[in-house]
């Protein structure tokens, strides 16, 4: 079997492993959704009967069993809130979430390469030690600190765009730019580092001593080839940037699954989380199972 | 996962074609986000705090989308801003007996699908959340209803098994069609009567109502209301700050009011609230039974201390649960005003002499993760070290602290009641048979006068006997201290200056946005950064 398969069948007991993790916190967690459903005033009897015909009076087994009994045949269950199946509440939040994580993933690689490269060729140089310093202090940064932090810069006082919201290209700017700027940092040390290796090698020298120019070398042969460790570096750092979206969409109202996911904790929407949780967890293994096979497709001495 | 592999093979241009794919991809996506400008003229753009999950008024729990709904649908009867049952569908109404009442509905109502609204909505959708397998968070206060009848298509009976004096104030959920009620999607474009009927719905981001022509009303002065979901506190001010949200109502902390009032065309009004903070105790825990110590715990805490750091003087010091402007509120009751020496001669009767560490007692108070709920909770502990006891300040996730308050799970508590209008909520809070889930009585209250009182005050027909009841019972739970009656926090809105006509009502409700008109000089009073194009109103106007 090739190393596509074995870590395509790797990715089953990964992703069951998180969502039974996922079934038992939540619902380990205090507070009732029963109640918080049917308010204060439900009697005794009311509060059983729903609890018994959302199946929350079984054993907690039990009712894992026919979650995953539900999982196999495609059905997440029914959110309690939102009275609706489990994937439409959360398609409708999807689209906004892959859109912020791709533009963060954008933002991020359009700082890290020249800044990284830029370090790599001139080390030890004061160019070199502002970009390592800038990407400690981006790398150290929370989002909850950086986002109000440009809001009040670029919307407030300059007024250039939006303070939150999702309403065209210009909102996209500012959360992406408070998501991506941590990964940014961690990628720009990362193409730093990588391109410092690479720069040392012999075909290289053979490349300048050929006579090839200074931007062709760096950016045709070098860069070609820093650029391998960085790509793993960014399906690892995927992880980090979903995680991150939670907080960013909630500082931006950006109408994510981040978003729902806050507000199905709080209601105690057990399919919901569920949902949501798998939704992002798959996300993650499929990011970095990408990973491994674009990584097995550019280098052949990993497909063994 | 992939260890790293330095490797002097060139690179294939598929990696190349991956990289340039990510950056084009967010591009790509935004050609259709583009597209979005919400903003016209006669929009009123709203600033919420919570999604409003589900806007129909039968199973509707939240406060957001309560606090919506009177905009949607019509109501038999609806509360006024001072909180009395008014008319709005029933045009009037008898009362027969103690147990029989009868509605006369208005004629000319129409749903926004063009349908007349008649008596057999109005049982459709009593009788619906009525059913127990509907399960709806009303049932429980529709569980005095015996039967409804509808004798002609403008009269509505409802027969009661016992008699209950504020059955009038549970009729104020919104009426649905009974030919669309049933539909599994009548949710998300829900129909009703209401000045406003549904628009658009963006969960988590934004709900849009258009002003209903047919509404027997008259139609409303706004074109649209926008309400926005901006969870974040900080995000919500700046963006009212800047212009892009015309009304806050329910969301403005205190500490907030100065930053909005510096926004040119902004207006920040505040005026007296009724939503009551309380500290609760757990009358069952060995030390708080006590009542000397309830009573030593009162009168340490300095309410106008904490009114003045954390409210910036915008709330009034509470004596009951009902604001002095509710008919039943007791005006003499014990208010415990703050005197530390007396506080500490109580704990000491109570058998609490200081200890070798400076302590009298120690104790837990619970409280949410909500930072104004966690500072009051610093300042309250702050105030009772001072006379001896030790607090030990404990937060958690909403989820937990409520569950835990419900199950009796605490010492000290401190929660807020909103909007409370209806009397009635004394029976619920401290009746003994109102402990969780039949009621609020967390404390575990027990009093067999008050018992009394609130049980004869709810069959209780002469209006005058039964404030006579209720400020009885009032006085005799002051007396108890079972609850320490902290404060009623000012309500505060912002209304971007270009509006006039909004109403507060006690429970929040936005329903005066169907009067909310736009003033005459409107251009003029626009914010300046509105005026220079921002990109949610398009052109200034």
């Amino acid at each position: 079997m090739n190393s596509i398969g074995r870590r395509l069948l790797l990715l089953v007991p990964t992703v069951l492993g998180v969502l039974t993790l996922v079934f038992f916190l939540v619902h380990l967690i205090p507070g009732d959704p029963v109640e918080l459903m049917l308010g204060e005033t439900a009697s005794r009897a009311d509060l059983s009967q729903l609890r018994a015909d959302l199946g929350l009076d079984r054993p907690l087994g039990e009712q894992y069993a026919r979650f995953l009994g539900g999982l196999a045949h495609g059905d997440l269950g029914r959110s309690f809130f939102y009275r609706k199946p489990v994937f439409a509440v959360i398609g409708g939040a999807l689209p906004a979430t892959a859109l912020l994580a791709a533009a963060a993933m954008a933002v991020a690689l359009l700082i890290a390469l020249p800044i990284g490269i830029i370090a790599a060729v001139r080390r030890d140089t004061l160019t070199d030690r502002m970009a390592m310093v800038g990407s400690l202090l981006g790398v150290s940064m929370p989002n909850f600190w950086l986002g109000p932090l440009l809001i009040i810069l670029f919307s407030f006082r300059l007024g250039w765009l939006p303070v939150s919201g999702k309403e065209g290209a210009a909102s996209l700017i500012l959360p992406a730019s408070t998501l991506g700027t941590a990964l940014a940092a961690i990628l720009a040390r990362m193409t730093r580092a990588s391109m410092l290796d690479v720069l040392g090698e012999d075909y290289l020298r053979t490349a300048r001593a050929k006579g090839v120019g200074p931007v062709t070398v760096v950016v045709r042969h070098a860069l070609r080839n820093a650029l391998l460790p960085v790509v793993t570096i960014v399906g690892l750092q995927f992880g980090a940037l979903l995680s991150g979206a939670v907080i960013t969409e909630n500082v931006f109202a950006w109408p994510g699954v981040g978003t729902l996911l806050i507000q199905a904790i709080t209601a105690r929407d057990y399919p919901l989380v569920q949902g949501c949780v798998l939704v992002i967890a798959l996300c993650y293994v499929f990011v970095n199972f990408l990973t491994d096979v674009l990584y097995a497709l550019i280098d052949p001495r990993v497909r063994t | 996962m992939v260890p790293l592999v330095e490797s002097p093979t060139i690179m294939r241009p598929k990696l190349v074609n991956l990289l340039a794919a990510t950056l084009l991809l967010p591009g790509a996506l935004l050609g259709f986000a583009c597209s979005d400008n919400p903003a016209a003229p006669g929009t009123l753009v709203v600033g919420l705090e919570a999604n409003p999950t589900n806007l129909d008024p039968r199973l509707a729990t939240g406060a957001a989308a309560v606090r919506i709904l009177p905009l949607l649908f019509n109501s038999l009867l609806r509360l006024d801003p001072a909180g009395q049952p008014a008319p709005e569908l029933a045009l009037a109404w008898e009362t027969l007996s103690p147990t029989e009442y009868v509605f006369h509905l208005r004629s000319g109502v129409h749903f926004h699908d063009g349908r007349e609204l008649t008596a057999a909505d109005v049982r459709y959708t009593y009788d619906w959340m009525r059913d127990p397998k509907n399960h709806s968070p009303n049932q429980g206060a529709l569980a005095v209803v015996a039967a409804i009848a509808t004798p002609d298509p403008a009269t509505v009976r409802f027969v009661l098994k016992e008699p209950f004096a504020s059955f009038l104030q549970n009729l104020t959920a919104g009426i649905v069609p009974a030919h669309l009620g049933d539909a599994k999607d009548f949710a998300d474009a829900p129909v009703g009567s209401g000045p406003f009927r549904w628009g658009e719905w963006r969960p988590g981001e934004r709900l849009v109502l258009q002003a209903f022509d047919g509404s027997w009303e008259g139609r409303p002065r706004l074109d649209r209301v926008v309400f926005r979901i901006v969870a974040n506190e900080t995000t919500r001010l700046l963006e009212a700050r800047r212009g892009r949200i015309d009304l806050l109502w329910n969301n403005i902390p205190p500490y907030a009011v100065p930053f909005l009032r510096e926004t040119p065309g902004l207006a920040v009004t505040t005026r007296p609230g009724i939503t009551y903070q309380y500290l609760g105790f757990n009358l069952r825990d060995t030390i708080l039974r006590d009542p000397r110590v309830r009573q030593a715990i009162a009168h340490a805490i300095d309410r106008d201390r904490i009114i003045k750091a954390l409210y910036l003087g915008l709330a009034r010091p509470a004596a009951t649960l009902l604001a002095p402007e509710n008919w039943a509120s007791a005006a003499e009751v014990e208010t415990y005003p703050h005197d530390p020496a007396r506080a500490r001669r109580l704990l000491e009767e109570a058998g609490f002499p200081v200890r070798p560490d400076g302590t009298r007692l120690s104790l837990s108070y619970k409280t949410s993760t909500d930072r104004q709920g966690i500072e009051m909770a610093d300042l309250v502990a702050e105030d009772l070290r001072a006379v001896g006891i030790r607090v030990e300040r404990r937060s958690f996730e909403w989820g937990t602290f409520y569950g835990d308050i419900k199950a009796g799970n605490f010492q000290l508590y401190s929660l807020r009641w909103v909007g409370i209008t209806d009397p009635d909520q004394l029976h619920y809070i401290f009746h003994s048979a109102s402990t969780p889930p039949a009621g609020a009585n967390r404390g575990r209250y027990a009093n067999a006068e008050v018992d009394r009182l609130l049980e004869t005050s709810r069959r209780e027909s002469d209006p005058d006997a039964r404030r006579a009841e209720l400020i009885a019972a009032q006085r005799q739970i002051a007396a108890d201290c079972v609850y320490v009656s902290l404060w009623y926090p000012d309500d505060i809105y912002s209304l971007a200056g270009r509006f006039e006509g909004f109403e507060p009502y006690p429970g929040g409700q936005y329903t005066s946005l169907k009067q909310v008109r736009l003033k005459t000089s409107s251009p003029l009073s626009l914010s300046p950064l509105a005026r220079r194009g921002d990109p949610e109103r398009g052109a200034p106007r």
